[in-house]
Formats: structure tokens, C-alpha cells, sequence
């Protein structure tokens, strides 16, 4: 499963929920941990986490030749732009619907939406965590010192990403 | 400490510092003075010669200009400015043409900044001008934490040499526009630098503009746009760059490059690599037998392929399993289709090549910031002309070939995309 496919897999998992970019970023991070097809992308360091410039392109790609709609939507500061499968997009993504890799980012997606509505807070979150860990911190450490350095989200975000990483079984306490 | 100074044509005179000038001294870094900053564009711009060693010294001035400015403590400056003059030491050749050659001997996921990782970490000069600064600078390229520092200012330095507000980015919009002699990639540089601050509070640090310097903002995202609309992206120096990595993908193929000695896990590989450049390059190639030397000496004659066919695939194609085959096709798809063309039309392989442009408005997670009034908030809101972020795909295929090679394209697309 490449960038493309992954971005179309879980756009259409989500049911036709708008999903920010920092959602789709972070959600397709925490999968591809699952996935190791997945972890072709080269993930780097950003402001809300772990960030794949290959999905990016991925999702600009497919913005700009109409498989997915981008819409702005007004923030509590700022604007967010979010995105859905056009139609076009919605018929090329059920030929994914067959890959076993679509249901492991259906499983991802499902939690993802149970625990934190997919909000990008918590999903900021629970990657910043895991990213941290995958660079030899231990979990325990990775919680706080990711808050302590400066990747600090609210407390309310801080909890529920750590339990999203729980019930995805990547966490290791 | 300061030692010594150095005038540059954007800036005047810039100011390099003992360890600055010990990795400018390393053979490995001077070679980039023999590396154009544009490879064949001069086949347009006839002036487009200057070299990825200048570009360097100006990013590395312009980061501790930024650095500056936010009142960076030493250790995170002097890191800044490192990266920014080491940013481009992995170019090879013809800087972002010799790329395929490194993917085509290493593997896909290679590219000049994994050379720039190879070069800092284990060329010895350049290594021991270094000394612990290597670990940290190399952090700072690849956007990874930096140890013993607060994760703030390993994000912040990153996006000082590359991000949505990048110097390497400023120094050759500026850099490229002089010397070409255009005007597209102008803007108030220093009201840009000048208005830099970060987004405050406890929270994270971002780089962000200041209101005031929303004019030069804009300036900077335009100047970037038209430059790869109107010069990176100009057709004819888009065929010019691919003969040349048709070239030298051929002398790879041909034994005139040493694949062996181009693996990275190779002992000779840093010496192979940092002996080669522009000149050299070509004259050997030129100088041989084979398909490559035929390519080189084209270019070389400024014999160009034309333009057999244009589109712009995102509009034109209307089926959308064929406009996803295009919107996901990569090199080895292009190669693919070029070698079946060639096929189709009865002319050489190496008489086609098959391009997909894309220009990237943006895609990066983190657009430029302005502050207003004490919040970040996205160029976009406060612009009219930033409302569209979608890029511009152009699909080409270049080739040498008659009025008969031309139809037989067209027909070749309409089967396969309908266009």
C-alpha cells in the first residue's frame, strides 16, 4: 500500500467524516506502526508531531486531481482545511476495501474515532509519545518529556492519547 | 568569534566564523564551486552559472541573520549556521540531476540529503573542523531532536533551514533572480527577516511573521510560485535537465560511472563522489562512446528535445482511473511509458522521455504564520490571492522526432488516458 492508497483508505474508513490534515497525518503515523508496508513514508519532526511529507504530496496530489475535496472550516483561532472523498475518490478507494491492510487502518480509524472523536489533539499526541519512544525513550519518560520539551498539548489531550495508544496496543506500559 | 568576512553580491559582506571557514576550506565543500546552482538552465538563462557554493555561504548567512533576530543563545546560532552552510554538501553533479543516479545505484529512498548525512558524519575534514557540532548539525538536517537540547529549539532550528519559511528558500529565490536577471523571485528580504518572531508562551515555538511584514510574506509565497512556474518549470530547461539525467543514468548503465564505487556503503564512495562535478562529469561523458556521450553531446550543442505533447493531466483526463494512474505516476512509470512510446513509434528509447511537473503550492503540514494581534494565524486568511493550494500538473513528453512521431504520441495518450 503506497501514500495514495493509504490516504484514499482511510478517507473512506471515516465514513465521510471530515478529517483535518493533522488527523489524516497522525492517524496513517499511528497505522503504519501496525502496517509495515505503511512505513515506507519517512516520518520528521513537526510542530504537532511526526509528519510525512510523501503523504503530503499524497493528499495534495489527490486534492488537485479531484479525488478528495478540500474544505475550510472555521476554527476556534484560526481556519482548518479538511478533507472527504469526491466521488471519483469514494470509487477508486473500494478496490483498496480487498488489501488487509485497509482493515488494520479501519481498526486505527475505528479507534481513533472512539477515543478521541479525531481530534488532533490527542492524535497529535499519542504520536508525539510514540515518535519519542521510537527515538529510545522509554514510554513512561516519553509521556512526560515530550511535555516537559516543549511538544506540550492540553491535559485533557495529553490523557486521551495515551489511552489511544493503550487500546492500539503500542504502548508498553 | 569572527575571523573573517567575505563579499557576497546579495548581501555584501558576510561574516564567517573559525569552524565556518575550516568546513569552506575542505576540498569536499569546495567542490559545490563547481557545482551550478541550476544545472543546464543557462540553456535559457545564459547567465545561470553560479554554484551551490555561494548559495551555501548565504543560507549560512541569512540563518544567523534569523537566529539573530529571535535571540537564539550561541550554541543553537553557531548550530543554525553550520546547517545552513552544510545544507547542500550531498549535491552531486548538476545538483538535483544527479539524484537519479543515486537512487538508481543505492535505491529509491536515497537522495542528496542522505549524501549530506554520509559527508558530515564521516568525511574527515569536514568531520574534524566540525567536531561535536557534527552530531548536532546533522540533527538539525534531518529534523530529528537534537541531544541535550529542548525539543523547541531542534524544531525551530530545523525550520530555520527548511520549512514554510525557510533561508535556504530565500537565498535562492534572491540568489536565483540575480543572477538570471528576472524579477520573479524578488521580495523584501530583510523586512521578512526583520518581522521573524515565534509564536510565544509556554507552548511551542514556531516561526511566524509578524503583521507588519505581511507585503513581504506575500512576496516571498509569490516570488516561490512564479519561480517555479517561470523558470524552474520552464519547459525548455525542464527537457535540458532530463537528456542530462537521461545521460548520466546511460553512463551508469555503460560503465563510464563506476556504480560500485557510487554505493554509499562503499569504502571509495565519499572520495568518488566529492571528486566528481559539473565539468569533469561532462567531458568524460562527452569524450566516450554510447547512447550517454550521444545525449551529452546534444545538450552540450544545445540540441534539445521539443515538446511532442503537453497536457494538464488533472483537468484533461476525465476517466478517473486514468487520472489516478497520472497523479501517482512516478519515475519508474515515466521510464515505463517512454520505453513503450520509443517502442510504439519506432525510434530509439533514448529519443523520449516522459516528464510529470508538479508545482507545489504547498505541502507542508505548516503554512507561513503571521501574528495578529497575539494569535498564529495562517497567510491564507489575510490573503485573497493565497486562496487556491493546488499545484500545477503538467505532463510532457520531450523527444527528438518528426510530424509522424508527434501523431503517433497523441494516439499513444488518447488510448491510454483519453486526452
Amino acid at each position: 500500500m503506497d501514500a495514495f492508497d493509504a490516504v484514499m483508505a482511510i478517507l473512506y474508513c471515516s465514513d465521510g467524516t471530515p478529517l483535518s490534515r493533522v488527523t489524516i497525518q497522525k492517524t496513517l503515523y499511528l497505522a503504519s506502526r501496525k502496517i509495515p508496508t505503511l512505513k515506507a513514508p519517512a516520518y520528521v519532526m513537526q510542530y504537532y508531531g511526526p509528519y510525512s511529507e510523501e503523504l503530503g504530496r499524497a493528499l495534495e496530489k489527490l486534492v488537485s486531481f479531484s479525488f478528495v475535496a478540500e474544505k475550510k472550516m472555521a476554527g476556534a483561532d484560526t481556519e482548518t482545511y479538511v478533507y472527504v472523498l469526491t466521488t471519483d475518490g469514494a470509487k477508486m478507494a473500494i478496490r483498496l476495501t480487498s488489501m488487509a491492510e485497509y482493515h488494520t487502518i479501519q481498526s486505527v480509524v475505528e479507534a481513533c474515532k472512539d477515543v478521541c472523536s479525531f481530534r488532533a489533539g490527542p492524535l497529535a499526541y499519542a504520536s508525539k509519545i510514540l515518535y519519542l519512544t521510537e527515538q529510545g525513550m522509554p514510554y513512561r519518560t516519553a509521556s512526560s518529556s515530550a511535555q516537559d520539551s516543549g511538544w506540550n498539548l492540553y491535559p485533557a489531550g495529553f490523557e486521551e492519547g495515551v489511552r489511544l495508544l493503550e487500546r492500539l496496543g503500542l504502548s508498553d506500559g | 568569534m569572527v575571523s573573517k568576512s567575505v563579499h557576497d553580491p546579495l548581501y555584501g559582506f558576510v561574516s564567517l566564523n573559525e569552524t565556518e571557514i575550516e568546513v569552506i576550506d575542505a576540498a569536499a565543500f569546495r567542490r559545490l564551486h563547481r557545482i551550478r546552482q541550476l544545472g543546464w538552465a543557462y540553456a535559457v538563462y545564459p547567465s545561470a552559472h553560479h554554484t551551490r557554493f555561494e548559495h551555501s555561504l548565504g543560507v549560512c548567512h541569512l540563518a544567523g541573520r534569523v537566529a539573530d533576530r529571535l535571540g537564539l543563545n550561541a550554541e543553537v546560532t553557531d548550530a543554525v549556521r553550520l546547517a545552513g552552510l552544510l545544507h547542500d554538501i550531498g549535491h552531486g553533479p548538476f545538483s538535483h540531476f544527479f539524484e537519479p543516479v543515486i537512487q538508481q545505484v543505492n535505491g529509491q529512498e536515497y537522495s542528496h540529503e542522505s549524501v549530506s548525512q554520509h559527508i558530515i558524519l564521516h568525511e574527515p575534514s569536514i568531520l574534524d573542523a566540525l567536531g561535536p557540532m557534527a552530531k548536532k548539525v546533522s540533527c538539525i538536517l534531518q529534523r530529528q531532536p537534537v541531544p541535550g537540547w529542548d525539543i523547541r529549539d531542534s524544531i525551530l532550528a530545523a525550520d530555520i533551514v527548511s520549512g514554510p519559511l525557510d533561508v535556504d528558500r530565500m537565498d535562492y529565490l534572491c540568489r536565483d533572480s540575480y543572477h538570471l536577471g528576472v524579477s520573479y523571485g524578488r521580495f523584501e528580504l530583510d523586512q521578512l527577516i526583520n518581522t521573524t518572531v515565534t509564536t510565544g508562551g509556554s507552548g511551542e515555538r514556531r516561526l511566524c511573521i509578524d503583521i507588519k511584514g505581511w507585503g513581504a510574506a506575500e512576496g516571498y509565497r509569490m516570488g516561490r510560485y512564479l519561480m517555479h512556474a517561470q523558470v524552474y518549470e520552464h519547459h525548455t530547461i525542464l527537457a535540458a535537465n532530463n537528456t542530462c539525467v537521461a545521460a548520466l543514468k546511460a553512463a551508469v548503465d555503460e560503465n563510464i560511472l563506476d556504480a560500485d564505487s557510487l554505493r554509499m556503503d562503499s569504502p571509495e564512495f565519499i572520495e568518488t563522489y566529492t571528486g566528481l562535478d559539473d565539468q569533469s562529469i561532462t567531458d568524460r561523458i562527452c569524450d566516450s562512446e554510447g547512447v550517454a556521450s550521444l545525449l551529452m553531446n546534444r545538450l552540450r550543442a544545445r540540441c534539445l528535445p521539443k515538446r511532442l505533447f503537453e497536457a494538464y493531466p488533472d483537468r484533461e483526463v476525465q476517466d478517473p482511473a486514468a487520472r489516478l494512474r497520472m497523479a501517482r505516476m512516478n519515475e519508474d512509470e515515466q521510464r515505463r511509458m517512454s520505453k513503450e512510446m520509443a517502442s510504439v513509434a519506432g525510434i530509439p528509447e533514448h529519443d523520449i522521455m516522459v516528464h510529470a511537473a508538479h508545482i507545489p503550492v504547498n505541502h507542508s503540514e505548516d503554512q507561513i504564520l503571521m501574528m495578529w494581534k497575539g494569535i498564529p494565524r495562517r497567510l491564507s486568511e489575510f490573503s485573497p490571492i493565497m486562496a487556491n493550494h493546488s499545484p500545477i500538473n503538467k505532463f510532457y513528453v520531450f523527444g527528438w522526432g518528426n510530424d509522424s512521431v508527434t501523431d503517433t504520441i497523441s494516439r499513444y495518450m488518447h488510448r491510454e488516458f483519453g486526452i
